[in-house]
């Protein structure tokens, strides 16, 4: 899990040009939105396109992105449980 | 009616930034684009995390209009300040980027929206609270003539009191900013001006820059820079 979330945490920084920032400065259980790395509604658009080609997943119901793209933590146990559902 | 001038100028090309005709920054290191821009970003103290996300010719009229802005008066309200831009290759080189992503598989929503021109506009305008006109026109060549018919007027008419106006051009790693700013007041002052060696042929008024098409295009020809 842990290496799930580091790798992550890489592509989000690679994926949203993030520049400067590296993964262990992200904290797993912050915020992606708002207070925490301030990303914004094309941010959202690009993770989702993040799921859908590094993992093979996809949001299909737009309240569902609120809740898996709260954190690197969430994210993390999203991938895990469709991985493991597949 | 009062007289418009132009407040201050700017010319990034090759690496190398003029402002006001005075070299401002030159990268010796860096070639490319990416790199330059980087630098120059870095130089100017700019801390902005929206500029790694944009694109290449967002990156150009944004840095621009940092170091512009910070060198001109700011008294204005925001929607008392108006941009107008032009180019020739509108947004090509993203629409490029984002026809090669839908080609390989899924397009990027970060690519997608800089697939118009005038999005560079719009981060200038985010950045400096700009709430008034603007407009963005693709041609061939800059046509000096219709950006000075397109500003002049709306300084006469009292619609705007602080236009940025800029040649905005960026393809495959190729760059040009001219950019200048128009005001009825300017702050390039009669000291600032004294000091500097006046180009041959430019139109001066109480020791100001007056707007005028051949002002212009001396400006643009000289790539910014004021000579004997």
């Amino acid at each position: 899990m842990e290496d799930l979330k580091t790798k992550l945490k890489e592509q989000l920084i690679e994926a949203l040009n993030l520049e400067g920032m590296k993964p262990e400065e992200i904290d797993n259980a912050a915020p992606l939105f708002g207070e925490g790395l301030g990303l914004d509604s094309i941010d959202a658009l690009e993770l989702i396109v993040l799921l859908e080609k590094n993992y093979n997943i996809r949001i299909e119901d737009p309240k569902d992105g609120r809740k898996v793209f709260h954190s690197i933590d969430t994210m993390a146990e999203f991938i895990q449980s469709k991985q493991l559902s597949a | 009616m009062s007289a418009t001038y132009i407040s201050s100028f700017l010319h990034i090309k090759n690496q190398e930034v003029y402002l006001n005709g005075s070299i401002f920054f030159k990268d010796e290191v860096n070639t490319d684009f990416a790199g330059f821009i980087r630098e120059l970003y870095r130089h100017i103290g700019m801390s902005y995390p929206k500029f790694y996300k944009m694109d290449d010719l967002s990156k150009l009229a944004l840095i621009g209009g940092e170091i512009i802005t910070k060198n001109t008066s700011d008294s204005f309200l925001p929607e008392e300040k108006s941009i107008i831009f032009a180019n020739k290759s509108s947004s090509l080189d993203t629409d490029y980027k984002h026809q090669e992503a839908i080609d390989t598989g899924l397009a990027s929503p970060a690519v997608f929206v800089y697939t118009l021109p005038n999005i560079s506009i719009g981060e200038v305008a985010i950045r400096h609270k700009i709430m008034g006109e603007n407009s963005f026109f693709v041609s061939e060549e800059f046509d000096i003539k219709n950006m000075f018919y397109r500003t002049d007027p709306l300084h006469l008419a009292n619609k705007t009191k602080y236009s940025i106006c800029a040649w905005v051009e960026y393809f495959q790693g190729n760059y040009e900013l001219f950019l200048y700013t128009v005001e009825q007041n300017p702050i390039l002052d009669v000291s600032s001006i004294e000091k500097m060696p006046i180009f041959a042929g430019l139109l001066i008024k109480d020791n100001k820059i007056i707007h005028h098409p051949s002002n212009i295009e001396i400006l643009y020809t000289n790539n910014g820079r004021l000579k004997n």
